[in-house]
């Protein structure tokens, strides 16, 4: 009971002492567009806050489907973390983060994702994996409560392939940049590794704690096919606040 | 090292020359919903076809990606749709090669089996080299729906155009709209298409977008939709979510091996499906 009353007082005074010492940085942005599924548009406004701890940061998120949701307005949320390091002078981030998306009444989506990230001074890379679990919903489960022992209760794809490649005009400590990439992720938003979207980001640094962002990105299904079309497009323009330093 | 890359990029490229169609990867000459448009013209002068049979219990035999060229493989399996437990032929997509004269053969073939019901749905091949205007005055509608009807009840078997990589916003309507007007009257509910809903470890052959899947998954389980088959990965791979089994199935190319074709046998209460192997050749 004594430590339990010790873990009461001092696990709140940590993450107290640990928000003071870090750097808390909130990124939110909003996001317009459309595609085959949302023709007529979709809007949806997401906030991440996170906090840098000498070499790891901690985050969470939450985008919500303002203008047409396909199930709830809370579209999906995530926690992550992340960690520096550096090899043979290069400096990579190892990223790891959990997304739950209720996108139906019967299903929820859950998606881990691993990745590791480094920049040279125009370029962005990324590369990882996304383990994507779709499982029936408590209200599927009552429906076809023999689900569970026939095992047809949750479906896994352990193996996705996760990339993002951006070239940047000016060197990435530049205040403003212009770049261009491809990616089959947009931070919320998974597809498979034969569905890439074309992107390019507009950055500027307007105070040393705040920085604006849009990006334009373009989803074209069926590119691996050798028989593509126009999918469908987003916007989304945001800003990112760094708190304290 | 940079040579040899190059060699085996220029080897790779000839020996598929006539196979692919490299300017689709960026446009389709007809988009997925120019195609359902016409589609649906095509459906208001052709009704969809009721199959009546007497019994309760049959067969419905289902292939995909017989590239055809040859036929060989193919040949086999309309063999085996022609006895008479079987009550249709359903072939997933990319039935040809796109050209021409993969049409001409494919056209003269099914002439040759007038008493299979068989029905087509197009893959990506199918559309490679302005191949629509090939399918389309040929075989007719990519997207819609015919019923088998029995002492026990009407199944219904729906077949979507996802061949240039997405169904696209109006045959997803049409499909929800379609679902909705006859579950409640129907028994059994089969989709077919080309691509993909989920697949087996990284893979070249794209699937259908994850927004679509999605839609697709909730449609499936609000309908409780018993089988979403499709081919397109040529390796067969099973699995179920919900109500719903997921099936890719083998391809039944005659220059590849492992192929197959899929039984599946629909009854009064459960259904059951077996996939038949196609010796090589």
């Amino acid at each position: 009971m004594n430590s339990l009353k010790t873990l009461l007082i001092v696990v709140p005074l940590l993450l107290i002492a640990t928000v003071v010492s870090g750097q808390l940085q909130i990124e939110s942005f909003v996001t317009i567009g459309q595609n085959q599924t949302k023709s007529e548009g979709f809007l949806s406004t997401a906030l991440r806050p996170s906090y840098e701890l000498s070499n790891w940061t901690l985050g969470a998120g939450t985008e919500l489907a303002v203008l047409n949701p396909q199930n709830t307005v809370l579209d999906v949320w995530n926690v992550d973390a992340e960690r520096k390091f550096i090899l043979k002078k290069q400096e990579y981030k190892l990223y790891g983060g959990f997304f739950y998306r209720p996108f139906s009444e019967y299903f929820r989506e859950l998606n881990l994702v691993f990745e590791i990230k480094t920049e040279l001074p125009h370029w962005k890379f990324m590369v990882g994996n996304n383990s994507r679990l779709y499982r029936l919903s408590a209200k599927a489960l009552e429906q076809w409560p023999e689900a569970d022992s026939a095992g047809t209760n949750i479906k896994k794809e352990w193996r996705n392939l996760l990339y993002s490649f951006s070239f940047y005009l000016k060197t990435l400590d530049h205040p403003w940049n212009v770049g261009l990439g491809i990616s089959n992720t947009n931070g919320f938003f998974f597809n498979q590794e034969t569905t890439p979207m074309l992107f390019s980001r507009y950055e500027n640094k307007i105070t040393e704690s705040i920085q604006l962002f849009a990006e334009c990105w373009l989803q074209q299904a069926g590119f691996a096919n050798l028989q593509a079309q126009y999918y469908g497009f987003f916007v989304k323009g945001g800003l990112v606040w760094k708190c304290r330093k | 090292m940079q040579k040899i890359i190059f060699l085996s990029i220029a080897v790779l490229l000839s020996s598929c020359a006539h196979d692919l169609d490299e300017a689709g990867a960026v446009h389709s000459k007809y988009n997925a919903n120019e195609r359902f448009e016409m589609s649906q013209e095509w459906n208001n002068t052709h009704p969809f076809q009721v199959i009546i049979i007497p019994d309760s219990n049959y067969t419905v035999i289902y292939c995909g990606d017989t590239h055809i060229g040859t036929y060989e493989k193919f040949s086999q399996v309309l063999m085996a749709a022609k006895t008479p437990a079987t009550t249709a032929l359903v072939v997933a997509g990319d039935i040809s090669r796109g050209h021409p004269e993969s049409f001409d053969t494919l056209e003269t073939l099914m002439n040759t089996v007038d008493s299979v019901n068989w029905f087509f749905t197009p893959g990506n091949h199918d559309l490679y080299f302005g191949g629509w205007d090939e399918y389309f005055p040929r075989f007719g509608a990519s997207s819609y729906y015919f019923v088998v009807s029995t002492p026990a009840g009407n199944d219904v078997f729906i077949n979507l155009d996802s061949g240039s990589g997405t169904l696209g916003n109006l045959q997803l309507d049409w499909l929800s709209g379609a679902l909705a007007s006859l579950h409640s009257s129907v028994r059994h509910i089969s989709i077919t298409t080309h691509l993909n809903v989920f697949k087996d470890g990284l893979g070249f052959t794209s699937g259908l977008p994850m927004e679509e899947v999605n839609v697709l998954l909730d449609l499936c389980a609000e309908y409780e939709v018993d089988y979403v088959i499709s081919g397109h990965d040529h390796n067969r791979y099973e699995s179920a979510l919900g109500t719903t089994k997921f099936i890719i199935m083998d391809q039944c190319r005659d220059d590849e091996e492992n192929s197959s074709y899929l039984e599946v046998h629909y009854g009064p209460d459960a259904n059951s499906h077996v996939f038949h192997a196609i010796e090589d050749l």
